[in-house]
């Protein structure tokens, strides 16, 4: 059965006002079984995500497992290739640049990763880990890639006498901040940021959020943060695009999703968030059931399964991803009837 | 009697080769029938190895209990035989884990796993175990359970194979049931159901909770009382609205503030500067004072009481409960 959708998005130019701007991105992994190893399907982990970054301001990408954000984050740098879709980058789109200017581009776009156990490669130090993409890039060598490592080792509060030791000197905290300091070495514009705090407890959660945000204003970084915490996730965002079966469903100031959530998924994920305040009582959604397979998305609406609103139209027709105004997207049949009050 | 647990002066230690890990070194704390108590700290604090010891599922070596009472409806864990053991495990207390794929048994379906618990601790016949396992299924929120006692738990998703494991843990009908992060390989969507589950269950079934978590959002919504610990001991101990309201131990107040908030303006995160001590090389006096802003030199001296003061409050801290005070056991 054809796909319906409610507007085709055309391709259209990329903003001018954006650093980086995702259009219609698709990423889907091939499966294959039976005896013949044959394809048998596909796995749909990003399934037409559009979005768009300022310089200097945080995107934050939230959702839950398995909903795209990783993957997201991976094909925007090019570490996998795309199936479908357009990343443009100060206007180019990345998937037209050949290698070598791929690889000059990749010193503007930078990652730092979740795990900070398994991101950081054992049996090098500290100091040829942050300084590894110097060397790559031309950018410095000898004594003054020696110098440059510790300023950065100094600017992400670690001990610069430290560069000789080894990762597993170090607690999650510092790894993380090792991360940080190998992400900033080329004075990149951009940095993904997927789950940089996830694996953290909470008193050392705090201390890379306030790093990750003086780094910002020192050094007029753009960040797009992936994590799947709402409330880390609102605290040092600018705007937050809601990700559900992959796709972003809803994308607003990060105020604005708080106060008025327009689509049901967003509803029911800021519902579910136990509070720290035993003395307040929320109004609680639960979500029946678990995310349907990436495998298999329900027609339509991807959400329509689990929605308590759906009407008959969101079993059949796609909802387009559409401003209702003043930049608060949303993909939802209802929204015409759910607008600002 | 109204207590059903009571913990006296606990020590667990593990001997490694870096040195002696004081894992657990001097907890005290009670749980009431019926009642949710909250266990919260950073990860290392000790929180598992405290239910463990209630179990008696230290693994030794290299871990030890060394010292201190576990007292279940008065009569202590610790002067009793492994079958003796055995039995209070499976009847009286039971206990769930963060990642229910490591707890479960891939070679056997649910419905199995649960009527061998059942057959176990109610003595039924299989088959009459087997219907009972279909009846925790649907208990527990797992839809379609006739057909789900059949599947094995690599088919179904984190979610549901939590459920199973509530299931099997509530299939002797504990007094106690010890819950060790039991939502936090979950998603919040899925946690949500767990959490409301949970509460049902309570409600239903009149056990005792010991909850463990280091998500002050998931203490907040489930427990009626909360102990804080830090590096192996008790630090704070209140109700649950007074703790959230005022916190008293600085350890607890950092924690409390470093947290974003949702329903707060954005604002910069307090921090608690430093990180949670070696564990084979605690600092001297209170173990919190490199990373306390209060601290004075008694502190780095002398290890403060866990003093009580009043209204179920205890708090072992110099500054804020003047630790001169004598302990109140
Ligand atoms: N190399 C791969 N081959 C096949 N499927 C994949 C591959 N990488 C990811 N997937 C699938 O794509 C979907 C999206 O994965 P992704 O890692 O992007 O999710 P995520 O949102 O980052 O989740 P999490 O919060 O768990 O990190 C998942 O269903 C995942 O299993
Ligand atoms: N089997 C073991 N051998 C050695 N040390 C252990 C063992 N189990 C736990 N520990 C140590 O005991 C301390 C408390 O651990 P645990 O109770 O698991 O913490 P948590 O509060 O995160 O549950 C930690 O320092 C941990 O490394
Ligand atoms: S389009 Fe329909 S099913 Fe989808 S979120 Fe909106 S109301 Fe719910
Ligand atoms: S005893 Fe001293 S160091 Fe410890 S928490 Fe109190 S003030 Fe801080
Ligand atoms: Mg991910
Ligand atoms: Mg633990």
């Amino acid at each position: 059965m054809p796909r319906r959708r409610e507007a085709v998005v055309p391709e259209f130019e990329p903003r001018s006002d954006a650093l980086l701007e995702v259009q219609e991105l698709r990423k889907w992994f091939p499966v294959t079984g039976g005896v013949f190893g044959r394809q048998v399907g596909n796995v749909k982990a990003v399934d037409g995500v559009n979005f768009f970054i300022r310089p200097g301001e945080t995107l934050g990408l939230v959702g839950e497992s398995g909903c795209g954000k990783t993957t997201t984050g991976r094909v925007i740098l090019r570490l996998i290739e795309p199936t479908e879709g357009r990343v443009y980058f100060e206007g180019r789109n990345v998937f037209d640049l050949n290698r070598e200017e791929m690889r000059r581009l990749r010193r503007q776009m930078q990652i730092i990763f979740q795990d900070p156990y398994s991101s950081l490669n054992p049996r090098m130090t500290v100091g040829d880990i942050v300084g590894e993409a110097l060397e790559i890039h031309g950018v410095a060598r000898g004594r003054e890639k020696g110098n440059r490592v510790q300023d950065l080792l100094e600017v992400v509060g670690l001990n610069p006498q430290h560069a000789r030791r080894y990762p597993h000197e170090f607690s999650g905290g510092q790894r993380q901040r090792i991360g940080v300091a190998r992400a900033l070495a080329l004075n990149p514009k951009l940095i993904i940021c997927d789950e940089p705090v996830s694996a953290l407890d909470v008193s050392i959660q705090s201390q890379i959020l306030n790093l990750l945000e003086d780094l910002q204003s020192e050094f007029k970084l753009t960040y797009l943060f992936i994590a799947h915490n709402l409330s880390v996730v609102k605290h040092i965002s600018d705007r937050v695009g809601v990700m559900y079966l992959g796709q972003v469903v809803e994308l607003c100031q990060s105020d604005e999703l708080f106060a008025n959530p327009l689509h049901p998924y967003t509803e029911a994920l800021m519902s579910a968030i136990p509070l720290p305040d035993p003395e307040y009582r929320q109004e609680r959604i639960i979500l029946e059931g678990d995310v349907p397979s990436p495998m298999h998305p329900p027609m339509g609406c991807h959400f329509h399964t689990r929605c308590r609103y759906v009407m008959p139209i969101c079993r059949e027709v796609e909802p387009a991803f559409i401003d209702v105004g003043e930049e608060h997207f949303a993909a939802c049949h209802l929204r015409k009837t759910r607008q600002k009050q | 009697m109204k207590q059903l647990v009571e913990l006296k002066d606990l020590k667990t230690y593990f001997y490694t080769e870096e040195g002696v890990v004081k894992a657990v070194d001097g907890v005290s704390f009670q749980i009431e029938r019926g009642e949710t108590l909250g266990v919260v700290g950073e990860s290392g604090c000790g929180k598992s190895v405290t239910a463990l010891s209630i179990l008696r599922l230290i693994a030794s070596p290299p871990g030890k209990i060394v010292g201190g009472n576990i007292l279940f409806e008065g009569e202590d864990l610790l002067l009793k035989s492994e079958a003796q053991l055995r039995d209070i495990r499976g009847n009286d207390i039971a206990m769930i884990f963060q990642e229910p794929m490591t707890s479960l048994n891939p070679v056997y379906t649910c419905g199995e796993q649960i009527a061998e618990a059942i057959e176990l601790h109610q003595g039924l016949s299989r088959r009459d175990a087997l219907d009972e396992s279909v009846d925790m299924l649907r208990l527990v929120g797992i839809p379609l359970p006739e057909r789900r006692v059949r599947e094995y738990p690599h088919q179904l998703s984190g979610g549901m194979r939590q459920r199973v494991m509530i299931a099997m843990a509530l299939s002797c009908n504990p007094k106690l049931l010890m819950a060790d992060e039991p939502t936090t390989a979950l998603d919040v969507t899925i946690q949500a159901q767990i959490l409301e589950l949970m509460k049902k269950l309570k409600q239903e079934l009149g056990m005792a909770i010991m909850l463990i978590t280091h998500d002050l959002g998931v203490i907040a919504e489930m427990a009626k009382r909360v102990v804080v610990m830090y590096a192996g001991k008790v630090v704070e101990e209140a109700d649950a609205v007074n703790l959230f309201r005022q916190p008293i131990h600085p350890y607890t107040e950092g924690l409390l503030n470093s947290i974003p908030r949702l329903h707060r303006p954005r604002g910069r995160l307090h921090v608690i500067t430093g990180q949670v001590p070696n564990p084979v090389n605690l600092p001297p006096g209170c173990s919190f004072h490199p990373r306390c802003p209060l601290a004075e030199d008694i502190c780095r001296r002398q290890e403060p009481l866990l003093v009580e003061l009043g209204g179920g409050r205890r708090v072992s801290c110099w500054v804020r409960a003047g630790g001169s005070r004598k302990e109140v056991a």
